[in-house]
């Protein structure tokens, strides 16, 4: 049974200029030791979606369908409770490292805290705990780190403290809004590979959330598309990169550079995504789509559907052959018409 | 922007050592001359008024007591070339003859007054300083970490104290309530909450959306723990800062309230109080220390608290402020 199931999830913010809807009906399912990634421009619900799983959104969202992890149904359970699961069955990390620590106070303490809220243990064990989570994520010396203060420290040893910290209590569900971002590309690659290496030791469900292909594509088991607020398609990473199915896909997969092109401009999408508090009709990505047809303008949008022959699914009008003749165009690197 | 010495201070064995805010801060306020002046005058300030018995014993005179061989029989005026002594420095022991020799116009030894007064004008400026903090955090803190219409109710609050006419309001007050000590310890606190209150409402504003508030939080932490423990230890420097101007403006605020004859009652000893008994009948142009002494230990008293203040905002907060 997956560990994660998030059903019909729907995120509504209250604003000046009326509600906006930034996530819309989001459906899927995260196993225990699987990554699952989730892509899309910025603003297309990413981050709405996991403060909604991790219920740190402010009072003025709304949050419906279901939530169920574990044993535990998310939505609608008090905020006292669901701050209990916070830490201990479902823990975050965050983009910036350079601000997600107290400047104020030393590692340790912060670490030792995040131990304290949820186990009932001595200072002592406290600190052991926090010693061992500094040593499993390769930070050196961890004794000698407990005492330091965050800006003492690379930015990629405070993530690694942010991975330490979010890891103490073993949640089962780790959530990891683009853990890399703000880190230079080395230590990118070092934070991913402990990720990687981190995934298989604590056998948690993880889900990455990212605008960047090339750390999808470093760790993650699935993948899921967002744009506007919906998932326009869910595959395995392996068909994803192989057999895209979504023209919106198409569009993120041909943007990333060099792909063959050293010295051409970056293929860009054009325009950017539609505002959410007043939707496009029909298939949100109609309006920049080279393929558009007058079905894709029109309600009601296509819904999630599987693709013969693999594990994906795809919301899309386009006709099956169509689909397959331009992912593979896109995947083998040429232009996407 | 650390100094040659600053970084002369960071290396041990030439070694860069990490150093925590608090050493960092103090580092930087020991090179700020003007502060350390101003800490050692306060020191000083300290001894002096503890000093108070020690003087009365000394001079042979009691405080709030006229003494009438330092006033001249016939002319009501403080007998002596400082205004009241006859001796000289030289004849310190003898009973009515002091160290700075000067009596005020009812008799009352000015250095056993200065004293007392000096006690009288710390305990004040402290406590009300104690109080004024202590609401400003309660109040600012709810205001800014919650928000919404508490923080509406509270910053409007904030406005029409500030609206209100201080001295108007503490004379009326002071002649409704009757003098005591207590009286111009709460209403100078009540009329100086607001200013701070509004600066520790602004940071926690600031501080509450930070990401490492959000990181504690996604940690199960509670809104009890995040201000408690997360929000208000950051609030260390302002506070610091803010007590000391506001130590400043609470020992001002008695001196003037004292002045205008209003607040304190008659036998606990003021500067201010001294000051406005030098007024009638022009004392002070023929005892003119009368004025200058008590008035000179107020103007530098405020002026090393403020200046103290500066010199923390320096050493706290090295982004903004002055630079020396």
């Amino acid at each position: 049974m997956a560990l994660l199931t998030v059903e019909n999830l729907r995120t509504t913010f209250r604003t000046d200029d009326g509600p906006v809807c930034a996530v819309d009906g989001v459906s899927l399912t995260v196993d225990a030791g699987q990554v699952l990634g989730i892509v899309g421009e910025s603003g297309c619900g990413k981050s709405a979606m996991s403060l909604s799983i991790m219920g740190l959104l402010p009072d003025s969202a709304t949050v419906e369908g279901s939530i169920q992890l574990g044993e535990h149904q998310l939505v609608g359970m008090p905020k006292s409770e669901l701050r209990t699961l916070r830490g201990s069955e479902v823990a975050m990390i965050f983009q910036d490292p350079m601000t997600s620590l107290n400047p104020v106070m030393t590692i340790g303490w912060q670490l030792e805290e995040a131990v304290r809220l949820h186990q009932k243990v001595s200072r002592r064990e406290a600190r052991a705990l926090a010693v061992a989570g500094l040593a499993a994520v390769g930070i050196p010396s961890p004794e000698d780190r407990l005492k330091t203060y965050p800006h003492e420290l690379s930015g990629g040893m405070r993530q690694r403290v942010m991975i330490a910290m979010a890891l103490l209590n073993r949640p089962r569900l780790l959530i990891a809004d683009e853990p890399t971002t703000a880190l230079d590309v080395t230590t990118q690659a070092q934070i991913l590979e402990l990720m990687r290496d981190l995934r298989s030791e604590v056998d948690a469900a993880i889900v990455l959330i990212t605008h960047d292909l090339g750390v999808v594509a470093e760790v993650c088991d699935e993948v899921a598309v967002m744009y506007a607020g919906r998932i326009v398609e869910r595959a395995p990473v392996d068909e994803l990169f192989a057999r895209p199915q979504h023209p919106y896909t198409w569009g993120l997969l041909a943007s990333l550079p060099g792909r063959n092109r050293a010295g051409e401009r970056l293929h860009q999408i054009a325009g950017s995504p539609p505002s959410l508090m007043n939707p496009p009709a029909g298939c949100r990505f109609a309006p920049r789509c080279a393929m558009a047809m007058d079905v894709c303008r029109a309600d009601p949008a296509p819904v999630l559907a599987a693709v013969a022959g693999s594990d994906t699914v795809v919301a899309c009008h386009l006709d099956a052959p169509t689909r397959a003749r331009e992912g593979a165009r896109v995947a083998s690197g040429e232009e996407s018409a | 922007m650390a100094t040659v010495e600053e970084f002369q201070d960071m290396q041990v064995d030439g070694m860069v050592v990490a150093r925590t805010p608090l050493q960092l801060a103090v580092a930087r306020l020991r090179h700020d001359y003007v502060a350390l002046c101003s800490l050692l005058f306060i020191a000083l300030l300290v001894v002096f008024a503890f000093a108070g018995s020690l003087f009365e014993s000394w001079t042979n005179h009691p405080v709030n007591k006229s003494n009438s061989s330092g006033v001249d029989d016939y002319t009501l005026l403080p007998v002596g070339p400082l205004g009241g002594c006859s001796n000289g420095l030289a004849s310190v022991g003898e009973p009515n003859c002091f160290v700075l020799g000067a009596s005020n116009s009812l008799g009352y030894d000015m250095l056993v007054q200065l004293s007392y007064g000096a006690r009288t004008s710390l305990t004040i400026g402290v406590v009300a300083t104690i109080l004024t903090v202590a609401a400003a955090l309660l109040l600012g803190v709810v205001a800014g970490y919650v928000g919404g219409w508490t923080d509406t109710t509270i910053a409007r609050l904030m406005d029409i104290v500030a609206a209100f006419p201080f001295l108007l309001f503490a004379v009326a007050a002071s002649v409704a309530f009757g003098p005591s000590l207590w009286f111009v310890i709460l209403i100078i606190a009540f009329f100086s909450w607001f200013y701070p209150g509004r600066i520790f409402r602004g940071e926690v504003l600031a501080l509450r959306d930070r990401e490492f508030v959000t990181a504690a939080r996604m940690l199960g932490a509670s809104n009890t723990r995040i201000v408690l423990r997360h929000l208000l230890p950051q609030l260390i420097g302002p506070v610091t800062v803010y007590a000391s101007l506001s130590i400043a403006g609470a020992i001002a605020a008695e001196a003037a309230l004292s002045y205008l004859g209003f607040g304190l009652p008659l036998e606990i000893p003021s500067w201010g109080r001294m000051i406005s008994d030098a007024v009638p009948g022009g004392l002070y142009i023929n005892a003119p220390f009368l004025m200058v002494f008590p008035g000179t230990l107020l103007i530098l008293t405020v002026l090393a608290f403020n200046l103290l203040g500066d010199g923390l905002r320096d050493a706290l907060d090295p982004r903004g402020g002055t630079q020396n």
